[in-house]
């Protein structure tokens, strides 16, 4: 009898799927050990911890961004608990530190563990996208020249809650980030949370 | 059929879909010795649960290994002591308390009460000496901006108001005929009689105040005099009169509570005494890929990724951390990992460079306060030694919490110092030291006690509580009660319960 249970049961048993398909790991010196703890390994993020993936950022935005933390453009609102967990790390860095994480990170390996998470219409994200494209890129890949981020190495649920931040004015809205100021006046545009969810889902076709 | 799936993973999927019988959770702890060559175990996170694994199953014969992402053992219990490192992220700091044995603060677990029959018995085995920590104190005081002024008062005085008002209320019920349809009229009698007692009752049935509350006169040489009562409607208006009193009732806090003599963290020692498997500092699991023949994880240690191969993983980490680890398990179970939230537990910590709250009468015990430092905590300890450590501040509720974890360190001292001046007379001046370990914030835990996920509690847990392939999820997170050790040690038994099933199944 026991034996027949078996039979049943190993039927919609899979073998486990193994981790081989991921990128292979890179050592981490063991000063920068600490950002995996909320990053992740290998800095692919953690959507649970509200950490955004930082592998393969280029320098220059991770630089922009921990100065932006450093000169509270960021981490300050009282509303942006995510923020404010980031704020006295990278208030600790020195300028010369920031300069060399942001290198480390860029030359990190792409993180491939992204699923969909938010739903969105993503023909509809497709025609307000081409608002985001005149900075970001129709490719998404970014423009270091204007400061605006790739969009595509993030998991789509961070890119969902920056763009309500700038809409909200969680983020954008300090003086002197001028960067900051230039996307919340561009998320003007939009005339609803559901607009961001079709941008993301179309990001997510890319 | 094993080509399909590997025999572990059929007999776990039989589990998972409850055909086979498995042990129950709660079951004491019965495992079998080792036998055959699958004897490596590796062992995620050197906490509470991690650590008892690792004791009980090298005991049987098992080769345990355990990987720790800190700088120490003992994940949240943490005792600290003079120069000892606080880990928060973005404020590292250094405790400055003095240099003295007597000086220690337990920021995590604090308590155990005479029911957590598993962490006690581990005490004992482990030579770990208790000694009562009063829990309560009816000298200690409960404070409320909002009533009496702001005035504290002293908890046995709220304590004994509380009683001779009901009972009061108990009497007109009676005499208003309120009782008849529940008690008979020789009931209703004893329901006097004991209300009379109960509430220290005049013989007409009136509260007028008790000496039990204290005496206004000298009470040796003099009759005593009851203090004044206090205002039943001004208590009413406030909540922490609620906690005053009650606290005590909670059956984790009744009184008496243990600790160890010297520290919580004696317990972490006693265990790494009794242990000799290798632990592995500051080694951080990166992957976890649980395979049919055992588990291959991957650590960063020293700057370079190791990998360590085993038969069976006991996972301590923090649920919320998995989702940044990579993994190959199913989606369910990553799902139930991921639900968990991070709770936002705090203390403060003062060195007072003398012990004032003994002039007030208090010996140990809490005072409560509706100001967001919530609870003041005097030592049971050392009593009448010169300096003492009292806890500032204690919460675990976001709105309490988040306004301090935003805090530079200087400035959550400032803060909790200057709320512990409306409940004792120059407070702020007896300070000379503080730390604060806000645990949302301190590195490699990041949260105080896991939460779950409303609604879903039996789904997650029933996940949990069982293995997936060789992979066991442990700690106080996997339970109904986290933030306690007794939960680490419940869910680590239930694990290797488990453990020994499967294992003794796979060799039949």
């Amino acid at each position: 009898m026991k034996n027949s249970i078996f039979v049943v049961v190993s039927i919609i048993v899979t073998s486990w799927v193994s981790l081989a398909k991921a990128e292979p790991f890179k050592d981490v010196p063991e000063k920068y050990r600490v950002c995996t703890v909320c990053h992740g390994a290998q800095l692919r993020g953690n959507e649970v911890t509200k950490a955004p993936t930082l592998a393969t950022l280029p320098a220059w935005y991770i630089e922009n961004q921990l100065i932006g933390f450093r000169n509270e453009w960021r981490g300050k609102h009282p509303e942006d608990y995510p923020g404010s967990e980031m704020y006295p790390v990278a208030e600790s860095l020195s300028e010369k530190e920031i300069s060399k994480v942001s290198k480390f990170i860029e030359a990190l390996p792409k993180s491939n563990k992204h699923t969909q998470i938010v739903k969105g219409d993503s023909a509809k994200g497709k025609e307000l996208y081409a608002t985001c494209a005149a900075c970001h890129g129709a490719d998404a890949q970014g423009n270091e020249v204007l400061s605006a981020p790739p969009l595509l190495v993030q998991g789509d649920w961070y890119i969902k809650q920056q763009l309500l931040n700038f809409k909200n004015g969680l983020r954008g809205k300090v003086s002197d980030d001028a960067r900051g100021a230039t996307m919340a006046a561009a998320i003007t545009s939009l005339n609803s949370d559901s607009d961001i969810d079709d941008i993301v889902a179309y990001l997510s076709t890319l | 059929m094993a080509s399909i799936g590997g025999s572990t993973a059929v007999l776990n999927t039989a589990h998972a879909l409850g055909l086979v019988d498995s042990p129950a959770p709660g079951k004491p702890l019965t495992i079998k010795p080792a036998s055959g060559k699958q004897k490596k175990i590796v062992i995620l996170g050197g906490g509470i649960a991690g650590l008892c694994t690792a004791y009980e199953l090298e005991r049987v014969g098992y080769d345990c290994t355990i990987l720790e992402a800190s700088h120490r053992i003992g994940g949240r219990n943490l005792t600290l002591r003079h120069g000892d490192f606080i880990d928060e992220l973005g404020r590292p700091n250094y405790c400055n308390f003095d240099e003295d044995p007597n000086l220690y603060f337990n920021t995590g677990p604090a308590r155990i009460p005479g029911h957590h029959r598993r962490l006690l018995g581990y005490c004992k085995t482990l030579g770990v000496p208790l000694h009562v920590r009063a829990n309560e104190s009816r000298l200690a005081y409960c404070h409320d901006t909002n009533a009496f002024g702001g005035k504290p008062i002293r908890i046995g005085q709220v304590i004994s108001d509380t009683r001779g008002f009901l009972s009061e209320l108990v009497q007109k019920g009676v005499k208003a005929d309120a009782f008849d349809q529940e008690l008979s009229k020789d009931d209703q009698e004893r329901l006097m009689a004991f209300s009379k007692f109960f509430g220290d009752l005049k013989d007409n049935g009136v509260y007028e105040g008790t000496t039990r509350a204290g005496s206004k006169t000298e009470r040796m040489l003099d009759h005593s005099t009851p203090t004044d009562t206090l205002n039943f409607k001004e208590m009413l208006k406030s909540n922490t009169w609620w906690s005053a009193v009650f606290a005590s009732e909670h059956y984790d806090w009744a009184a008496p509570v243990m600790e160890p003599i010297g520290g919580m963290d004696r317990i972490v020692a006693g265990f790494a005494r009794n242990i000799k498997s290798p632990i592995y500092l500051q080694s951080q699991v990166q992957s976890i890929e649980v395979l049919d023949d055992g588990v291959t994880v991957t650590y960063l240690n020293k700057g370079k990724i190791k990998t360590i191969k085993s038969d069976y993983c006991f996972n301590n980490i923090p649920a919320y951390f998995m989702s940044g680890i990579e993994n190959n398990l199913s989606k369910p179970y990553t799902d139930a990992l991921a639900s968990m939230e991070r709770g936002h537990l705090f203390k403060v910590a003062f060195q007072m460079k003398k012990r004032f709250w003994e002039e007030e009468g208090i010996y140990g015990g809490i005072s409560y306060t509706n100001q967001n430092i919530s609870q003041l905590w005097y030592p049971s300890h050392d009593i009448h030694t010169e300096k003492g450590i009292m806890l500032g501040a204690y919460g675990w509720d976001t709105d309490r919490a988040l306004p301090l974890e935003a805090m530079e360190l200087d400035e959550r001292l400032k803060y909790a110092a200057s709320q512990g001046d409306k409940i004792h007379k120059n407070y702020s001046s007896y300070i000379e030291a503080g730390a604060s370990v806000m645990w949302a914030r301190m590195n490699h835990m990041m949260g105080c006690s896991a939460g779950l996920p409303e609604g879903r509690e039996d789904e997650v847990l029933s996940r949990l509580y069982k293995p997936e392939g060789r992979h066991f999820m442990i700690g106080d997170q996997v339970s109904r009660h986290s933030g306690w050790q007794e939960a680490a040690l419940a869910s680590a038994h239930n694990a290797m319960n488990q453990f020994s099933h499967m294992v003794t199944e796979k060799n039949a």
